[in-house]
């Protein structure tokens, strides 16, 4: 039998002295003095505990496990007059007559506000304290000047800049000096270019400690220099455009490298809300180990750690929750390792299945789009320093004269800047161009894209073509899965097929000198009358010395196809030689049709041209593409 | 200061945009989703991560079906450890599979735990296995180390005998992948099969186990290369290999080194190899694989082969693989899917390679998407993909290859083919060069005489006006109607060039569906042909078409396209030029049209004719080519050799040759320095001078040989046990030992048996009499060479000389320096050493200024050889 054991540590009205109650769900000795404590039978209704993970969409947030229990006040003095809002509450499950060591603690939590008291029965909310899920994220500027900006800026939020963000925005803090922090959650690791109108500073010519030794460096117009400390920059003269600057970010106290996966990301985050004993760390670990993704971000509006930790955790298929004893975790969604638990609907095995429902689904989406290496300042033409007008010129048209600054597009999205001094009209692509964007993907005249095949991933056998029923026997169960030992060998009897139909030389055969033989005669019928006849052969032959001979195929006495193979002098090998016989014949009526296929052999010098055991000719009726 | 246009670029935009489509969905599915308005936040540096995330996040949101299960216990469960997952098994809801739970109540009052379930995108629907307990292996092993459980796991090195363990017991071998890498920097060798090895987690589901090699990473050319990883010798047939991912792996993840049969391949990752699934003996070795299937491979960074098979390999499927090289250069002729000698009948399907780079080293850049040679017969690639190939998309040379649904973008040439070839329904995009020398196109037939390519639709796609198709020396080359009309290019484009010395060597056209019309041969098939040379009949027929031949004769004959060559023959043959005894060659042709139509068999002779090529005299030579300097000698001659250079006494049998005297008259006498003198032998009755590898002599004085044009004739007999190697007969080369250069002025040397070689400066190039038994050892042969025209013939039996042409190697010579020695048997470098010696015999030769007429070079010939009992 199983047990329930709660303890509410509520408040004294008045002192607000700590008073803890203890509570038990079954009326058992083993129980009610487990551990050497008194846990009064006082529950009365146990609390459900949930977890959301997946909505079905990817528009959650970080859920916080909450319930009601109710309890009867009658073995505590005085209970009803407790203050409980915001209560520590625990809850352990065991086996009755266990000893406690082994009982678990299921719950971690605190009482949501004054419960409801009615008949001596108190029914609280219970929550898992995860309050710093909702603490500001970024730091606020306090608007007293120097590294502090000035007044203007009071109260405003300082960016966070998390990973490697490109074209990451700044703050101007010190208009005088032209000093604008990049970074203002703590050091950032490096300032690779910055940008006035996109035009590149050579690199910095210097780090500084901190904001007063920024101030005070001389730094030439045309240069700036850095504080990395700040994740500050500052400009040798005012801008005469947009900033922006390639930035490698938020080092997180690390001495080298910097935070780049989702669960660094969302360490760093806890951290910077001071928070970072209230995650689940391994859990983090594990989302790195299966996501090495790095990830960059810039944080330019104040948000809360939930917020910014579910965009993050959501962006690599993961979900973020707070677990019953309030630690912050992070799960990918759709990982499947070990089962829990085998459950069969028919009551065959434990646990005991109640019943199984299928749930009403949100329509399919056929075509998903993510975002990738976001760009954090996005220019206008406008604001770009080019050696040209930057002019877009809708879709490339071949003989049309370009020149430099203008920019094409093609049909397969990608996007083109004429980077040539003298107009033209230079073919595309060419030496004249740039490829600003790459094409999404391959996609051909029919919408077909590569990525439709899913080339080398588990499922790519798109077409079905495993062979079933006994046709290539050999290695394969009835369920088409491969037998111990033993391999398919549909390699020459496969295809993308309506239907197919072959046959086998089941012994050596031979074929006299300056003799014709059918080595194949069979009817297959066809199905459709719209459907193409694929007749492919592939025999083996040898003779002990030269090989002369024709391979024929006749569809319904109608000659289709003829080769010839020709292997003379020192090219025979000892062992047999392979003809492949070929034929794609249109307009055959649906119904039985005969395939034959025919082999002369013409060598003079042999008595026999000998047919290796094993050679096939294959029909297959194949949808019109 | 500018803006960059890589900054513009990216700058001027969001984010880049990485999808998922699945349109048999949207086609299937009334109403189903687009989701490209309001793409999903992402943050990723790498475009390769947001697409593996919305791949999984498409499958996610495809509509599977949720479950809603009630059960009447509690099941706990820890997100934080892993993402909670049920196996659900209900026959009313047709479901047996794993699920994830997407939502989880536990009512503590009533001991209910409530499941939403969903399909996860890397579910293995397949129920777990059951069978014989599986031999299990782990990184390092466990315990007892007998492969017994996880506890007991055996190393990887243990794994031939853990398969030898399995196969008696009809198990498997399970490769732990969840436990770590396999560190693994030496070879492990299987010669045991009849199992299934793979990987997977702790409870044998599926899982990549992955082997890590001591690649340098990332390679480039001269790093390390990194040893193989599973090599498949004799004895491991009936194998199944599948989950296993390689990283830093050098000459082959899986390499068929044996061989072996019967071999399946699936479910593979590897990433910075040199090759991936290859199939190459030791040295010379036969490694032959019969019937394998490859599937889902996928590579990233491979310098060499994807996929490579060669030998006398069969019964091949390659499916569903995609080979990225990455660009890295530096490992010659790279590859995706590879064959080699005469691998042949397979299909290969679904299989994309893209971003091959062969930068050089010559001015031609190799490196192909597929690849075929001239013995790789019957293979056919469906629905195949090329993209961004420094050569071709795919260049095969094999006979009887069907390309359906072939696609390409960005290939230099996106389809290469030198066989009897079929292309339907290819798509090919942009063919561009990404450097070195060569034009792009679209479809090419190229040259080497069996060329026969046929075109059936297609889309070819190009923004210049570049030729579509083209055909080299002696293709042909055909497309239909659509394929025409699939052409995408601005108006004006040409259709079709041909890169032949003579356009007329190739044929090209329309290839008509519905032609049931029979070619007609329309040329004079009665030929004649004078002896001991060969002859080029171009046969003349109503329509393009090849040529077939049969008859008693076709071992003298050979054809490339339209055009047949007759072998050079000799009239005095013993028995007959002809298997009749005549000097009448009889063979019938028939005509091949593109459609497949055949004109009837034809007889067609060729009369050899008698030429005077009796033996002539020295003096008949000199007087019937005007020759004015050279050298003459003749050892079956008397009183030619001599043991002292003054040429008074006698050279005895078996004693030192000093000199041989100069036949001529021009006084150009051989004579050897000391230390470097041949001995007299008296072989089958013929006297030679014989060549151990350390005798050299002088052809006259320094300079003395300085001809514009010569002909010379050797009769000499190789050593039958000389290796290949460089073996110089004739020289006249540099003396001053501050030359940078050992180039000969001119030089007659031997590589193996089948290939001399005369070399006649200034030209580079060299006449490579290459072929069958064109230089052979052991027996007695003749060896001439004509400066003027480049041609080389060797002969030693009475079917006559073979003569071969090098067109490159043709005209005057020239001698720019005064110091040029002359020497037979050997070359000299700068230092002045002597080199490459000549090994074998030496009988008879002549070398003069004077470009012999055919009648008095076959006459030369035959007079010579008589000094060697050569029969011409």
């Amino acid at each position: 039998m199983k047990g329930a054991l709660i303890e509410i540590v509520a408040r004294a009205a008045g002192t607000l002295a700590p008073v803890t109650l203890r509570m038990a769900s079954v009326d058992d000795s083993r129980v009610c003095h487990l551990n050497d404590t008194v846990w009064w039978p006082a529950i009365s209704k146990l609390p459900k505990l949930s977890y959301d993970l997946f909505s079905g969409e990817f528009d959650g947030q970080v859920g916080t496990p909450a319930s009601n229990l109710s309890f009867s006040c009658l073995p505590f003095d005085g209970a009803p007059a407790l203050r409980y809002a915001g209560a520590p509450v625990r809850i352990w499950t065991g086996d009755v007559g266990a000893p406690f060591d082994s009982w678990i603690q299921r719950f971690d939590g605190r009482v949501k506000a004054q419960p409801s008291i009615d008949a001596g029965i108190a029914t609280a909310s219970i929550a898992v304290d995860d309050a710093w899920l909702d603490q500001p994220v970024l730091g606020t500027y306090a608007g007293t000047g120097g590294a502090e900006g000035s007044a203007d800026l009071k109260g405003t939020a300082k960016p966070l800049a998390l990973g490697a963000p490109r074209y990451a925005s700044g703050v101007l803090v010190d208009v005088a000096n032209s000093v604008v922090q990049i970074s203002g959650a703590g050091p950032i690791a490096a300032v690779e270019a910055a940008l006035d109108k996109l035009s590149r500073f050579p690199a910095s010519i210097a780090d500084y400690a901190d904001h007063i030794a920024l101030v005070a460096a001389s730094i030439p117009a045309g240069r700036f220099a850095t504080c990395l400390a700040e994740g500050k920059v500052r400009h040798g003269a005012p801008p005469e455009g947009t900033l922006s600057y390639l930035v490698k970010g938020d080092t997180g106290g690390r001495s080298s490298g910097y935070p780049r996966y989702a669960g660094e990301l969302i360490r760093r985050i806890a951290d910077i809300v001071g928070a970072g004993d209230r995650v689940d760390q391994a859990s983090l670990d594990a989302l790195d180990a299966v996501r090495p993704m790095p990830l960059s971000i810039q944080v330019t509006a104040q948000t809360t750690a939930r917020e910014l930790i579910q965009r993050i955790a959501q962006s690599v298929n993961a979900v973020a929750g707070v677990s019953w004893l309030g630690k912050l975790f992070v799960a990918r969604i759709g990982a499947i390792g070990d089962v829990m638990a085998t459950l069969q609907a028919d009551g065959s095995a434990l646990p005991p299945v109640s019943s199984v429902k299928q749930l009403e689904n949100g329509t399919p989406w056929w075509r998903v789009d993510i975002k990738a290496q976001p760009t954090w300042t996005v220019h206008a033409l406008s604001d770009i320093a080019f050696a040209a007008p930057l002019t877009p010129r809708g879709l490339y048209v071949a003989g049309t004269t370009y020149r430099e600054g203008d920019i094409v597009d093609l049909s397969d999205g990608s996007r083109w800047l004429y980077v040539s001094t003298t107009p033209g009209a230079g073919a595309l692509p060419g030496p004249a161009w740039y490829e600003m964007s790459p094409a999404i993907e391959a996609t051909y005249a029919d919408g077909t894209t590569i990525d439709e095949w899913k080339p080398a991933t588990k499922g790519a056998d798109k077409t079905s073509d495993t062979p079933t029923g006994a046709a290539v026997d050999a290695g394969l169960n009835e369920d088409g899965t491969v037998k111990n030992g033993k391999v398919p060998t549909e390699a020459v009897q496969v295809s993308a097929v309506q239907k197919v139909a072959f046959a086998t030389l089941s012994a050596t055969t031979s074929v006299p000198r300056n003799s014709t033989s059918s080595v194949f005669f069979f009817s297959a019928i066809k199905d459709r009358s719209d459907s193409l006849i694929e007749v492919l052969s592939f025999i083996s032959a040898y003779s002990g010395d030269d090989l002369q001979f024709y391979a024929r195929i006749y569809v319904d006495g109608v000659l289709h196809s003829s080769g010839q193979t020709q292997i003379i002098g020192d090219k025979v090998q000892p062992t047999a030689n392979t003809m492949t016989a070929f034929a794609m014949v249109s307009g055959l009526s649906a119904g039985p049709h005969e395939y034959r296929l025919e082999i002369q052999n013409y060598e003079p010098d042999v008595a026999n041209l000998v047919l290796a055991q094993g050679g096939v000719m294959k029909v297959t009726e194949l949808k019109v593409y | 200061m500018s803006a960059l246009p890589n900054d513009i670029a990216a700058a001027t935009r969001d984010a880049i945009i990485e999808r998922y489509e699945n349109t048999a969905v949207r086609d299937a599915l009334t109403g189903a989703r687009d989701g490209s308005l309001t793409p999903g936040e992402g943050f990723f540096d790498l475009l390769a991560d947001a697409k593996t995330i919305v791949d999984e996040r498409g499958l996610m949101l495809a509509g599977d079906p949720r479950f809603s299960v009630s059960v009447a216990a509690l099941v706990w469960s820890d997100p934080a450890v892993a993402t909670p997952a049920v196996r659900l098994v209900d026959a009313e809801q047709s479901v047996d599979a794993r699920l994830c739970c997407s939502r989880i109540e536990l009512d503590l009052e009533d001991e209910v735990t409530s499941f939403e379930l969903f399909y996860a995108p890397d579910v293995d629907m397949t129920p777990p296995p059951t069978g014989p307990a599986p031999r299990r292996i782990a990184p390092g092993g466990a315990g007892a180390k007998d492969g017994s459980s996880w506890e007991n796991a055996a190393p990887l090195s243990a794994l031939n005998s853990m398969i030898a363990q399995a196969a008696l017991a009809g198990a498997e071998v399970w490769l732990r992948a969840d436990a770590g890498v396999y560190n693994q920097t030496s070879v492990i060798s299987l010669s045991r099969g009849g199992c299934t090895v793979r990987g997977v987690d702790v409870s044998g589901n599926p899982m990549m186990a992955e082997f890590v090699g001591n690649r340098a990473s990332p390679w480039t050319k001269g790093a390390a290369a990194g040893s193989e990883m599973f090599r498949l010798n004799a004895g491991a047939n009936n194998l199944v290999l599948q989950y296993m991912r390689f990283r830093n792996v050098g000459a082959g993840c899986i390499r068929m080194r044996e061989p072996v049969s019967n071999i399946l391949i699936e479910d593979i990752e590897a990433f910075n190899v040199g090759r991936g699934i290859v199939n190459y003996g030791n040295g010379t070795a036969d490694a032959t694989v019969t019937g394998c299937t490859v599937r889902r491979i996928k590579i990233v960074g491979f310098s060499k082969h994807g996929i490579q098979f060669r030998h006398k390999s069969t019964n091949i499927l390659i499916a569903d693989c995609d080979f990225d090289s990455g660009n890295i250069d530096g490992d010659f002729i790279t590859c995706g899917v590879q064959l080699d000698d005469t691998a042949s009948n397979g299909i290969v399907r679904r299989v994309s390679v893209r971003n091959v780079l062969n930068a050089g080293p010559g001015s031609y850049w190799n490196g192909d998407g597929f690849s075929g040679e001239s013995g790789n017969a019957n293979w056919r690639y469906e629905d195949c993909y090329a993209e961004n190939i420094s050569d071709g998309g795919i260049d095969h040379k094999g006979m009887g290859v069907v390309l359906v649904n072939f696609r390409t973008k960005y290939c230099k040439r996106s389809i290469r083919l030198w066989g009897d070839a079929t292309v339907i329904n290819a798509y090919s995009d942009t063919p561009r060069s990404r450097g070195g020398s060569g034009s792009g196109c679209h479809v090419f037939a190229m040259q080497g005489g069996k060329s026969r390519v046929r075109i059936q639709g297609g889309t070819f796609i190009q923004a210049g006006n570049a030729a579509i198709f083209r055909g080299d020396q002696s293709a042909l080359i055909a497309w239909d109607s659509a394929a025409v009309a699939g052409i995408q290019a601005p108006s004006g484009y040409t259709l079709y060039t041909s890169e032949a010395d003579d356009p007329t060597d190739s044929l090209s056209g329309v290839w008509n569906h519905a032609d049931v019309t029979p070619p007609t041969i329309t040329s004079n098939l009665a030929l004649s042909l004078d002896e001991n040379k060969p002859g080029t009949f171009r046969i003349a027929v109503s329509e393009n078409a090849t040529l077939e031949m049969r008859g008693p004769d076709v071992r003298q004959f050979n054809i490339k396209g339209r055009d047949l060559t007759v072998f050079a023959q000799d009239f005095e043959k013993t028995g007959g030029v002809a298997v009749d005894g005549s000097n009448i060659l009889k063979i019938e042709i028939r005509a091949l049209d593109v459609n497949g139509n055949y004109s009837a068999w034809s007889p067609l002779t060729v009369t050899i004719n008698d030429v005077g090529d009796d033996p002539i005299t020295v003096a008949q030579a000199i007087a019937a080519t005007g020759a004015t300097n050279g050298w003459w000698y003749d050892l079956s001659q008397p009183n030619t050799a001599w043991a002292d250079l003054a040429r008074t006494e006698p050279a005895i049998e078996n004693g030192t040759v000093k000199a041989v005297t100069d036949l001529t008259g021009f006084g150009n006498h051989l004579t050897f320095p000391d230390g470097y003198e041949p001995l007299l032998r008296v072989v089958d009755g013929y006297r030679a001078l014989e060549f151990t590898g350390a005798v050299v002599g002088n052809l006259g004085p320094i300079g003395g040989m300085r001809f514009a044009q010569f002909t010379s004739v050797s009769t000499i007999r190789r050593e039958s046990t000389a290796t290949d190697g460089t073996f110089v007969l004739l020289f006249s080369g540099r003396r001053s030992k501050n030359a940078a250069s050992d180039n000969a002025m001119h030089r007659l040397n031997f590589l193996d048996t089948s290939t001399a070689q005369f070399r006649v400066n200034p030209q580079s190039g060299q006449t490579a009499s290459s072929g069958s038994s064109v230089a052979p050892r052991g027996i007695n042969m003749v060896v001439s060479h004509r400066s003027t025209d480049g041609i080389l013939r060797t002969g030693y039996n009475a079917n006559g000389m073979v003569q071969r042409l090098d067109g490159s190697d043709t005209g005057t010579a020239t001698y720019p320096l005064a110091d040029e020695q002359p020497l037979l048997g050997a070359a000299i470098n700068e230092t002045g050493a002597y080199i490459n010696f000549f090994e074998g015999l030496w009988f008879a030769g002549t070398f003069l200024n004077a470009a012999f007429p055919d009648d008095i070079r076959f006459r030369t010939e035959r007079q010579l050889g008589a000094a060697a009992g050569v029969p011409l």
